[in-house]
């Protein structure tokens, strides 16, 4: 389908009237045709029938949690998850079924593990609960193999991720772990930037491949922007704290160099040159009202004049970019294929 | 399905629409901005504006109504003249969006200050909801024309809400007075937002040819995201309770999130419609959020809601299997 801005752009130039436009946009599959929007809703009802169905056994377990015995709850959410497995099974990804039964299975594997901590009172933590969770989850993301699939997978393990570099305090015994090794706050926070950029590096690796299909760039862009996420929030933390340990940002530098580097030989996508510079105007934003202390007219309008100019900046040489690069913004992300 | 410009150009020349295939300079011209630009430049411009608001701020005392009023509209008629000098730099177009940031807040914050009247809230929401649609017509500026619609549509909501039936002191006050003005107060609210995205769908080719989809298009963005999103100032109760007291409120109030979500699944219908597809992930989202909201907001015992929940998933999996089969050749 062809941009609705190219449309306009042809519309204008040649003074297309009323009758031509609507020829254009149906040539173009501007407009969505009846078929079109009976895949559409179907799409649309199927994803909110997976989740409703999800979402009601999981409720329907804690609606009925004093009336069942412990098999019992057991019973109806193994079930509900052999039901997805077997529906998988049945009609295997690529088929939309298939796929979104696994989506349901991954869902259910994670209120059975919650299940079981409450059931036998484990003592684990709710970071144990998304790590085991992501390791149970793998074999759907695989089996998947498809964007949504590895997407719904990483918002799992970041979930873990957050909660043990970005969560847990000092009382704990892995931070206690982490400060014997000198790590503080900004470093743990370089863990999960480090993780999800790397992710972000296989995947766009696997494009090309046979296994393209499990990297769409929607996926990548998405790791790459959990990435500079965390590297923002180290940064930040670290330009603002006073007894900082002043390695976070030195390595996100490097990271973040690294990142723009390899972006500006591959010419092939400008989002994660507009990431580093989105995170580094963030920081320093941060540093600069951190060391003026805002108290005054002038630190005001100096974080203004500052913010407006590297965006500005910002602005015109990732433009510059897109201009010059072969990018195509309209690549559709394999989920909603 | 044509895929390129020059294949499009080519069919309209065979087909006589137009006489010459051939791309005019014009339209080699600089491509558009993607979303993730646009992005950054509006969280930048907006904290930039919010940091000379907070000037104006220091600058006059609540007995500057006047001149904050006059200063606002200085710098939204600065904005303007930088918009038109420059329309497709970098530099100039950031720096005038966050005057007209600072403009408005300073222009609305002035009207307000000039005119305590008993339903001063609603007669800040009419200024408000003026202000932005003239800066609709008026700023040369996709991201400002987007971010108008969208506030103008907010101050729609926000003057038939308290225009009708909720108090003017504070900001989201927590009671509804009487539920039915509040639903009538919905249905003046969104409903003809939703008209008029829908009469926006239906005439694009007529304000396509017109040459007013510099305006109309920005202007739908806006359209589509308040009608996602800001259906949630028209809901009778407080959102968000400050102070660690908030309550679930049950029982009759989740007919509000209820509305918004399928407000937002007509979004999504307008955003798919106009081949807006980042836009409808958008929605999507909202409308999920809207289900959790209604879900927590409904009354009734857990296990009717599992049970409800449970029937729906089947019912709309069944819905889309009888699509399916009916799209297959």
């Amino acid at each position: 389908m062809l941009k609705r801005s190219t449309l306009d752009e042809i519309v204008r130039d040649h003074r297309l009237g009323e009758a031509a436009v609507s020829m254009a946009l149906d040539l173009s599959g501007g407009r969505p045709g009846a078929d079109a929007w009976r895949a559409f809703a179907a799409r649309l009802l199927g994803a909110a029938g997976v989740a409703g169905l999800g979402a009601g056994a999981i409720f329907f377990v804690a609606a009925n949690w004093r009336d069942f015995a412990v098999l019992g709850r057991f019973g109806v959410l193994e079930g509900f998850f052999a039901a997805s497995v077997a529906a998988a099974l049945w009609r295997p990804p690529p088929h939309a079924a298939g796929r979104a039964a696994l989506a349901l299975a991954t869902l259910l594997a994670g209120a059975l593990l919650a299940l079981f901590g409450q059931a036998y009172q484990t003592g684990a933590d709710v970071y144990e609960l998304f790590v085991a969770w992501a390791v149970l989850a793998l074999p759907f993301a695989l089996a998947g193999g498809s964007g949504a699939s590895w997407a719904i997978w990483w918002g799992i393990v970041n979930v873990a991720l957050a909660l043990v570099f970005g969560w847990i305090g000092p009382e704990h015994v892995l931070w206690r772990i982490f400060a014997r090794w000198g790590a503080d706050r900004p470093m743990l926070l370089l863990v999960p930037c480090a993780v999800n950029l790397a992710a972000a590096a296989g995947f766009a690796a696997l494009r090309g491949t046979r296994f393209g299909s499990h990297a769409p760039r929607g996926l990548t862009r998405m790791l790459a922007a959990l990435g500079f996420l965390y590297g923002t929030a180290a940064g930040i933390a670290e330009s603002v704290s006073e007894g900082a340990s002043h390695v976070a940002i030195p390595a996100f530098a490097a990271v973040s160099a690294a990142v723009a580097v390899a972006a500006l030989r591959a010419r092939r996508d400008v989002f994660p040159l507009a990431l580093v510079i989105g995170s580094w105007i963030a920081v320093s934003t941060a540093f600069l009202a951190h060391a003026m202390h805002l108290h005054d007219i002038g630190t005001l309008l100096a974080i203004a004049a500052w913010l407006v100019g590297t965006s500005s900046a910002a602005a015109y040489v990732l433009m510059r970019w897109v201009r010059h690069w072969d990018v195509d913004e309209d690549e559709l992300p394999e989920a909603a294929a | 399905m044509i895929a390129t410009a020059a294949q499009l150009l080519e069919e309209l020349q065979a087909r006589g629409a137009i006489a010459d295939a051939r791309t005019p300079a014009a339209a080699r011209a600089p491509r558009e901005r993607p979303w993730y630009v646009g992005l950054l430049l509006g969280i930048a411009g907006w904290i930039a504006g919010a940091c000379l608001l907070l000037v104006l701020a220091l600058t006059f005392t609540s007995h500057d109504g006047p001149l904050v009023l006059a200063v606002g509209i200085a710098l939204i008629v600065a904005a303007w003249v930088l918009f038109r000098a420059d329309r497709d730099g970098a530099f100039v177009p950031q720096l005038a969006l966050c005057l007209s940031v600072a403009g408005q807040f300073a222009t609305l914050l002035g009207l307000g200050q000039v005119a305590h009247g008993s339903h001063e809230v609603a007669g800040i929401a009419l200024a408000a909801l003026v202000l932005q649609a003239g800066l609709v017509y008026a700023m040369p500026n996709r991201l400002h024309r987007a971010m108008s619609a969208l506030f103008a549509a907010a101050a729609w909501a926000v003057l038939v809400r308290y225009g009708l039936w909720d108090r003017s002191e504070g900001v989201a006050v927590g009671s509804a007075r009487s539920p039915g003005l509040a639903f009538l107060g919905w249905a003046l609210a969104w409903p003809p937002i939703a008209a008029l995205l829908y009469y926006i769908v239906r005439e694009e080719p007529r304000w396509m040819a017109a040459g007013r989809a510099a305006i109309v298009r920005p202007a739908a963005t806006g359209l589509i995201v308040a009608l996602a999103l800001a259906t949630l100032l028209s809901e009778p109760f407080a959102l968000f309770e400050w102070g660690g007291s908030a309550t679930i409120r049950s029982g009759w109030l989740a007919i509000w999130p209820f509305l918004s979500v399928f407000a937002a699944l007509g979004a999504l219908a307008a955003a798919f419609a106009l081949g807006e597809r980042g836009l409808a992930g958008a929605c999507v989202a909202c409308a999920l959020a809207h289900l959790s909201h209604f879900y927590y907001a409904m009354g009734g015992t857990l296990l009717v809601k599992s049970l409800a929940l449970l029937a729906l998933g089947v019912a709309l999996l069944a819905a889309a299997r009888v699509l399916r089969r009916g799209s297959a050749p």
